[in-house]
């Protein structure tokens, strides 16, 4: 997809028509979009939303995005027209993508949707006729997945929360929707009711009473196991949802003075926490493997004692160690000499005599084994002793890490006590309503643990009615033919569940060394980026020996870097499946356009330099939306030889004072607006 | 984990058949965000149609 133009009439700020271009030049492949603050660039970005799938991230949602001066301009009873148009191209056709909403003055200040939204997408397969899409909605959506969208269209000052715990969902989603995976989903989902209600009801019809009492039990136990998969995602989704409200909470206890330094410490604190319940499941996994490797040491102490108990006797009565050794009483024999020099005949007296402590005399290898045995018991004692050091220690780390956890936690709650008492009533009010987010998350969290223990059950159940079922089923000849494919259901089943985990661990490790590959380029740092088997993305400081360690403290720019990494990571990856069109993956891919706002906020000059030399080569087409400040330096030098087109937003509005005016800055007389020019 | 081509040829070969006509039932529908009940019925009764033919 490459984008070539976006038109609006009266949408937000924007009033009457505007029009703007993209470059889609491959050697000048980026398009700036020159802003200050308020003039209207996150609003754009909203355009693109809006027109394709009838929805924006604002706050208020769609409810104002009718320009207020259209509005107050147009007479009572007269039509507003708001409308978007992009033009595109993708795989060699041009498209037309408008959506319309008109409205109505009734009154002065009254205004009324005419109808619902309408949205049509023109196609030109390049014979110069244009057809209209009888699904607009449907083949756009084939065009760019609206779960994608946010990948593709994203907004630079929220980027950064990518990279925080709480987003683990929507990157696993983007891997989903990246692999196609939600065919996988859906199949596992249709096997698992429809189909195998349909042969459990053929099955049935033929079935004896036992059977029949078997299949309406799993029946039963399958339409609980899917209530209990929608309630547990609908417990993380909740979580997510209570995760974000309560960053966003968060943020606005940081903005405000009298709280300001109480939620930084919090901040600082909550990062301490989470470090110390890190390290402490960290040792409970060493302490588990140490246990396993050396806990025989303990339960085998019995038997050790009860060896060297035997060995100790025979030691006592002479028997072991053997005072004379075979191989001695050989050689006497042999040379027919004694150890004082006489010489021994064969089968004299002095010879038999000295033949018949052979018999006593001890074997070479049994004596090694003793002497082996007995070293290794003694050892086994010391280490006896190391093993019950080394478990004390572990216990002491995970006794000092439960007082560390328990102090910081009691920190983090008179924090909590203070800013709820705070006599600013908002401070008090936002600690309250950020307490109720803290607890809501923590019964969501308790209600998947829950969920997923029912699930455990029932799956138990289900194996044992299944067990049932197919004893019964061979009672019944009847019931045979569909009792086979009820069979391959099952197996279908469990194989398509087993595809999903595999499939979606590919992608995941795949797309992390592409994260960690772009992350390194950018870092500073000695650190890596990972996408964990949880599906968050984590940062490494890196050791020695690849010893590395989780790091806690990051900054907003380590945060921005390692969310815009995974971007570029996901555009790329789905190039790469673009690319190689032919293989067996779900989802085809596809060359999508990056269209950024603001992506350079929280980073230093060096970071800005860095960033703005690799967004060029992220995607095919790249449009930029910058405030003057984060443009103008290192940035406008890096991107400069790539920028095909410029565009500046120039905001007016009654509140500027004509000395306040500069390029992008005007004073207008009664509304406040924006208009877009060519740079 | 198994990769995607063990568990696949773990299958019968009919299985195997089976599975992906299946997956390429479902991709028919892939760009359908919200699959209504109507759809999901016709997707499964393609699904039931495709095992009873693969399976006598």
């Amino acid at each position: 997809m490459k984008l070539h133009s976006l038109s609006m009439q009266n949408y937000r700020q924007f009033y009457g028509e505007h029009h703007l271009t993209f470059s889609h030049d491959i050697k000048k492949n980026v398009t700036v979009i020159h802003g200050e603050n308020g003039s209207g660039k996150t609003t754009l970005l909203n355009a693109f939303k809006w027109c394709f799938y009838g929805n924006t991230d604002f706050d208020t949602g769609n409810a104002n995005i009718l320009n207020e001066q259209a509005i107050a301009l147009a007479s009572v009873e007269e039509d507003i027209i708001l409308k978007i148009t992009v033009e595109f191209e993708h795989e060699d056709r041009t498209y037309s993508a408008e959506r319309t909403q008109i409205f109505y003055k009734q009154k002065v200040d009254h205004i009324a949707q005419i109808g619902s939204e309408n949205m049509s997408l023109w196609i030109n397969d390049g014979s110069g006729e244009k057809r209209k899409s009888d699904s607009p909605e449907t083949h756009l959506n084939q065009i760019l997945p609206e779960n994608m969208h946010p990948y593709f269209f994203f907004n630079g000052e929220r980027i950064e929360k990518l990279a925080s715990a709480s987003q683990s969902i929507k990157i696993q989603q983007a891997i989903k929707n990246l692999m196609g995976l939600e065919i996988v989903e859906r199949a596992s989902q249709h096997l698992g009711k429809n189909v195998k209600r349909y042969f459990n009801k053929k099955m049935r019809s033929n079935a004896s009473e036992d059977l029949s009492k078997v299949i309406d039990g799993e029946n039963d136990l399958e339409d609980k196991l899917e209530d209990l998969k929608k309630l547990r995602e609908q417990a993380i989704k909740n979580k997510a949802a209570h995760e974000e409200n309560l960053i966003h909470v968060e943020e606005q206890l940081r903005n405000i003075e009298d709280s300001s330094r109480s939620q930084k410490k919090r901040d600082e604190l909550s990062k301490k926490l989470d470090k110390y319940k890190d390290d402490k499941i960290e040792i409970f996994k060493q302490r588990k493997k140490f246990i396993s490797k050396n806990a025989f040491l303990v339960f085998a102490k019995e038997v050790f004692h009860k060896s060297d108990t035997i060995l100790e006797e025979n030691r006592a009565k002479g028997e072991l160690p053997y005072k004379i050794k075979e191989q001695f009483i050989d050689d006497l024999l042999e040379n027919n000499e004694c150890i004082c020099g006489r010489e021994i005949a064969n089968d004299s007296p002095e010879y038999n005599k000295i033949f018949s402590y052979r018999k006593k005399a001890g074997n070479i290898e049994l004596e090694n084994e003793f002497l082996f045995t007995s070293s290794a018991i003694k050892q086994q004692s010391k280490e006896r002793k190391e093993f019950k050091k080394k478990f004390s220690l572990f216990q002491s780390d995970i006794e000092q890490l439960d007082k560390d956890i328990e102090y910081t936690a009691s920190q983090l709650d008179e924090i909590g006590y203070k800013l709820k008492n705070n006599n600013h009533e908002d401070v008090a009010d936002l600690e309250k309503k950020r307490e109720e987010l803290d607890n809501t998350i923590k019964d969501e969290i308790g209600k998947t643990y829950h969920y997923d223990e029912e699930v455990k059950t029932c799956k138990k159940t289900l194996k044992n009615f299944a067990e049932q079922r197919v004893q019964l089923e061979k009672q019944s000849e009847k019931c045979s033919e569909y009792a086979r494919h009820r069979g391959v259901v099952d197996t279908l089943q469990e194989a398509i569940d087993a595809l999903y985990d595999s499939l979606s661990n590919q992608v995941r490790v795949e797309l992390s060394e592409k994260v960690n590959q772009t992350f390194k380029e950018i870092i500073r740092k000695s650190y890596s980026a990972e996408i964990d088997d949880s599906y968050c993305l984590q940062i490494y400081k890196d050791g020695f020996n690849n010893d590395r360690q989780k790091v806690y403290e990051k900054s907003t720019g380590e945060n921005q870097i390692t969310s815009l990494s995974f971007i570029g990571s996901i555009i790329n990856q789905a190039k790469e499946r673009y690319e190689q069109e032919t293989s067996s993956a779900f989802y085809k891919g596809g060359l999508f356009p990056l269209v950024m706002d603001s992506p350079f906020g929280a980073l230093d000059d060096d970071y800005r330099k860095k960033i703005a030399h690799h967004i060029p080569k992220l995607a095919e087409q790249v449009i930029i939306m910058v405030s003057n400040s984060q443009w103008s330096g290192v940035v406008e030098e890096q991107c400069n030889p790539k920028v095909g087109k410029q565009w500046s937003l120039i905001y007016h509005s009654p509140s500027i004072t004509l000395e306040e005016e500069d390029h992008y800055v005007k004073s207008s007389n009664k509304f406040e607006y924006t208009d877009i020019r060519e740079v | 984990m198994r990769t995607p081509k063990e568990i696949v040829n773990e299958l019968d070969d009919n299985v195997k058949t089976i599975l992906s006509r299946i997956l390429e039932i479902e991709k028919e529908y892939q760009n359908i965000t919200e699959l209504s009940k109507q759809r999901d019925k016709e997707i499964s009764d393609k699904i039931i149609n495709v095992i009873e033919r693969g399976i006598k």
